[in-house]
């Protein structure tokens, strides 16, 4: 396993989200998060990432023990995170966003030369790379953000939402971008509120609800589940 | 003409002043949300601390009493964010708010404790001033236009071609994603306190050195540091920049046709209209660097 989470409880404050949710992922697997608003689906992202820290529980990355370490540190050991909607900074340019978004590495060569390749990637963020970010269009910002697993190229990347707002189209973009990432042997945990289109792409699912486990399986396993179809699926 | 090509020029030198600053008052409500009231008084500190190396016991030179003062009313920016602004950071922002005014208050009588309420100057011989085209500029006033260009060049250059400055703009525009990105906020929140400061107490001296010195000055100055904000849209680097050397020019050219004495009244009622009619500034639809 290369992340396994353990009884996690977390929380805001007084108020507490998860309640001992467990789940793994295992080295170059997508795992996808379902569940209606409120489950807890990016509460689980950002106790993992280090973003909040964990009331309870653990979590284990590439066998080590991370529970309590802060974003930086997890960023170190390979575990990033890219938050939902607002993943960019408008008012930076194409190619500061990218800099800012690789600052954590220390050899600024690495970071020119993987900043090269990205622009070189994609053509339609290479044109606009001098001007604000905020120019962009949902999709291409997504892309942006989506830009830093290129350039940190870590073990495990967390997305929050990475369909959030984008027309079917770009969606699919974005997951065939995830598809090829994966191949290069980047893992994913993402949370997605499109759970047809999220399943789809991942090799296991989970369903969350009420902040507890409710059931997991294959990708496929739960889109054929009569309950999921019901609940999350649309019929 | 001349006449109104001389108030434009020394609009354009009170403006320079105000643009110094502008730019440090919005750079901390661009990274910590709120307007610190207390930024005027590092501009008077920054002036009555050259005054208090000037004399004795100390009597060192003017051009040798600056850098010195420099440091210490950075100290006192950096010393405000420390123990006045960090412990109240994750409270609502009218209690920053607040407590700005509280350590405005604080600075500012300490002034008045020390040097008391009365009109005071470096002592220096006025110089007649340099004469082209039938305009006059004196060379401290050259001085002035001379170190805003400098300061704010070294900004430009500092915000769009370092790392730390990028950083800057990026925990500006969203705080949460520069931690997510492993920024250094702490780094961030003193570069920021050090450019306020400097750029604060810089402007501060210079003003002292081409006019005078007074505990309300630093008030007097927040104010139109404070218009040409919101003129340029509260965050907004260059805006601020703009809208200060805009209030200088306004409020010299204003003399032509108010009194003198009612030359602060502009930038009241810039702040006033702004207020009602664009709350984002007038670059607002542009947004700017940041």
């Amino acid at each position: 396993m290369l992340l396994e989470v353990d009884q996690l409880t977390a929380g805001y404050g007084p108020i507490t989200i998860l309640h001992r949710v467990s789940m793994g992922l295992s080295d170059r697997e997508i795992v996808c998060i379902i569940g209606p608003n409120g489950a807890g689906k990016s509460t689980v992202l950002r106790a993992v990432s280090g973003q909040i820290t964990p009331e309870g529980g653990s979590v284990i990355f590439d066998g080590e023990e991370i529970t309590r370490d802060g974003l930086s540190k997890k960023t170190e050991k390979g575990l990033i995170f890219i938050p939902q909607g607002q993943n960019i900074f408008p008012n930076l340019t194409v190619l500061e966003n990218l800099e800012i978004a690789g600052s954590i590495l220390k050899d600024s060569e690495k970071l020119r030369r993987a900043i090269a390749s990205v622009l070189e990637k994609f053509p339609m963020i290479m044109e606009r790379k001098n001007r604000p970010a905020r120019e962009l269009s949902g999709g291409q910002r997504q892309i942006l953000a989506l830009s830093r697993i290129l350039i940190l190229n870590p073990r495990l990347a967390l997305l929050d939402e990475p369909s959030l707002g984008l027309a079917p189209i770009v969606v699919d973009l974005i997951f065939q971008e995830i598809g090829k990432m994966n191949k290069k042997g980047i893992s994913f945990l993402l949370v997605e509120q499109n759970a047809r289109k999220g399943l789809s792409v991942s090799h296991r699912g989970y369903v969350l609800e009420l902040g507890k486990n409710r059931l997991t399986g294959t990708g496929q396993e739960l889109l054929n589940n009569q309950d999921v179809q019901r609940l999350y699926l649309g019929g | 003409m001349t006449y109104y090509a001389q108030l434009v020029l020394n609009g354009v030198i009170a403006g320079s002043i105000y643009a110094l600053f502008a730019v440090g008052l919005t750079m901390v409500y661009g990274v910590f949300r709120f307007i610190n009231f207390a930024h005027g008084e590092l501009i008077a500190w920054g002036a009555y601390l050259v005054l208090l190396l000037i004399n004795p016991p100390f009597s060192v030179p003017l051009y040798l009493a600056v850098l010195p003062a420099l440091l210490v009313t950075m100290a006192i920016g950096v010393g405000q964010d420390r123990y006045v602004y960090q412990p109240l950071i994750h409270g609502n922002r009218i209690t920053l708010l607040i407590a700005s005014i509280g350590v405005s208050y604080l600075l500012r009588n300490t002034i008045r404790l020390i040097w008391g309420s009365d009109l005071m100057t470096y002592g220096i011989r006025p110089v007649r001033g340099i004469q082209f085209a039938g305009l006059s500029i004196t060379p401290t006033q050259i001085l002035m236009i001379g170190a805003a260009v400098f300061f704010l060049g070294a900004l430009y250059f500092l915000l769009t071609r370092t790392i730390l400055g990028k950083s800057l703009r990026a925990v500006a525009d969203n705080m949460e994603l520069a931690a997510i990105m492993g920024i250094n906020m702490k780094k961030v929140s003193l570069t920021v306190w050090i450019l306020a400061s400097l750029f604060a107490g810089a402007g501060g001296f210079l003003l002292a050195l081409d006019t005078n010195l007074e505990p309300m000055m630093g008030m007097t100055n927040m104010i139109k540091a404070f218009a040409a904000v919101l003129l340029g849209g509260a965050g907004n680097v260059w805006g601020a920049l703009v809208g200060g050397l805009f209030i200088g020019i306004a409020e010299n050219v204003g003399v032509a046709f108010f009194s003198p004495g009612y030359k602060d009244f502009i930038s009241f009622a810039l702040i006033f209209l702004l207020l009602i009619l664009r709350p984002k500034g007038i670059f607002g639809v542009l947004a700017g660097v940041r």
